[in-house]
């Protein structure tokens, strides 16, 4: 279920939260990156570590990545409610 | 500049034979840390060159090896999670195998993240090239309890594929045999391609007629229509400068009305990668967490993270100082 209204940022997701990505932020530089590294619309992402600054340690398919804070400042998030 | 260097290797990696036949080309593709390089290794040993690409700051590795009797010539293609020009190594993959046109391109995946690694499958099946998929690091995905079978995926693909585990160069003969039997009986064969979103589809195809006539040599239309709608800046690039205005102009407004294309193309790839890996993958149950993952949790943290760094370091600095001691006669 998309709900507009509990959209955030993937930046702001405490460690250990699952989330689901619905949008990506503009930018086709940055988006071209993301979405061939499998950050799409409908995927699941588990954050592992967000320590409220500097980089943070995502989950996405299965793989584990390290995002810079302004680059998951980019993407929109809603929590995945069945996790 | 490089010459002098390669002056004494450049003899050796010979790109004809004793008769003047040209020795066949395979070129290795995948992604970062897919074990390619090790391949490229086991197959080349020292009889390899290393240099540049043309104009490009990108290790080029090449080398020559036989196998039954027959030479032939391996190129290692840089490491790329995909085929859009989003970095210098992306281009180079790409152009290489559309402009020197490879006999046969490897594509090297990974059995332990096989999701991940076929998303380069996913570009290269719209290339007009053959593929082998040598499925690798079969040995890691069977300690992490992934079974992986390769025969369905071989039917999921619809292309060859051979599991290898590149470290102990297991499977890399059957992998060699079967790239020589597409390379000696060229069939065209249809790999099945990522089904795209109707409305993006119908947009890539009313872009190809559109620039069908003006698409640079060997660049396929219905490619590099499906590369402008992804956005593409190098392909873009190229267009602009041989389209008619006119058509520009037409094209330029069907790529504005399809902004989201980019996107939509990439999650018909994973749609695609998705179907795929649940026919052929067996995960086992979620939950267990692996000694790396301890490690990790520990070592990334920004505190204790930097107090490891600073133990590491500090061990090895005090373990060539006390080498320097004991061989200098003042200690011991």
């Amino acid at each position: 279920m998309q709900n507009s209204l509990n959209e955030v940022y993937l930046s702001e997701i405490p460690s250990g939260k699952n989330v689901i990505i619905s949008a990506l932020h503009e930018g086709n530089e940055l988006n071209r990156r993301l979405t061939s590294l499998g950050f799409t619309p409908g995927t699941g992402v588990e954050i592992v570590q967000n320590f409220g600054h500097g980089p943070m340690i995502v989950t996405v398919r299965g793989m584990k990545i390290a995002l810079g804070r302004g680059e998951a400042a980019k993407i929109f998030v809603y929590e995945d409610e069945k996790k | 500049m490089s010459d002098c260097h390669s002056s004494s290797t450049a003899e050796v990696i010979r790109t004809q034979d004793a008769k003047g036949h040209k020795i066949p080309v395979i070129a290795l593709a995948g992604q970062p840390n897919m074990g390619k390089s090790t391949l490229f290794n086991l197959l080349t040993g020292l009889n390899q060159h290393v240099g540049n690409w043309p104009g490009k700051t990108v290790e080029q590795r090449s080398g020559n090896f036989s196998f039954n009797e027959r030479e032939y010539h391996l190129v290692d293609l840089p490491g790329t999670y995909s085929l859009t020009a989003n970095s210098p190594e992306e281009v180079i993959t790409r152009e290489f195998i559309l402009t020197e046109k490879p006999d046969i391109v490897i594509a090297v995946v990974s059995a332990a993240n096989l999701e991940r690694s076929l998303y380069l499958v996913s570009e290269l099946v719209c290339l007009p090239v053959p593929i082998v998929v040598a499925l690798n690091m079969m040995d890691v995905a069977r300690q992490e309890g992934i079974a992986v079978d390769a025969q369905e995926l071989s039917q999921a693909l619809n292309l060859p594929v051979i599991a290898i585990t590149a470290t102990k160069a297991l499977g890399v003969r059957d992998l060699l045999q079967k790239a020589q039997e597409v390379i000696e009986h060229p069939t065209i064969v249809h790999p099945n391609v990522p089904e795209i979103r109707k409305d993006v589809a119908d947009a890539i195809d009313l872009v190809e007629q559109k620039i069908a006539q003006y698409v640079p040599q060997d660049h396929p239309a219905d490619w590099a229509a499906l590369k402008l709608l992804e956005g593409d800046v190098e392909i873009t690039k190229k267009l602009k400068a041989s389209l008619p205005p006119e058509i520009e102009k037409s094209v330029s407004e069907i790529l504005r009305e399809n902004d989201d294309a980019m996107v939509a193309v990439a999650s018909s790839r994973y749609n695609w990668i998705g179907d795929i890996v649940r026919r052929c993958v067996k995960k086992p149950k979620m939950g267990q967490i692996s000694i790396t993952e301890r490690i990790d949790r520990i070592a990334t943290h920004p505190v204790w993270g930097l107090f490891i760094l600073a133990g590491i370091l500090g061990l090895v600095f005090l373990a060539d100082f006390y080498h320097w001691l004991t061989r200098s006669g003042l200690v011991g």
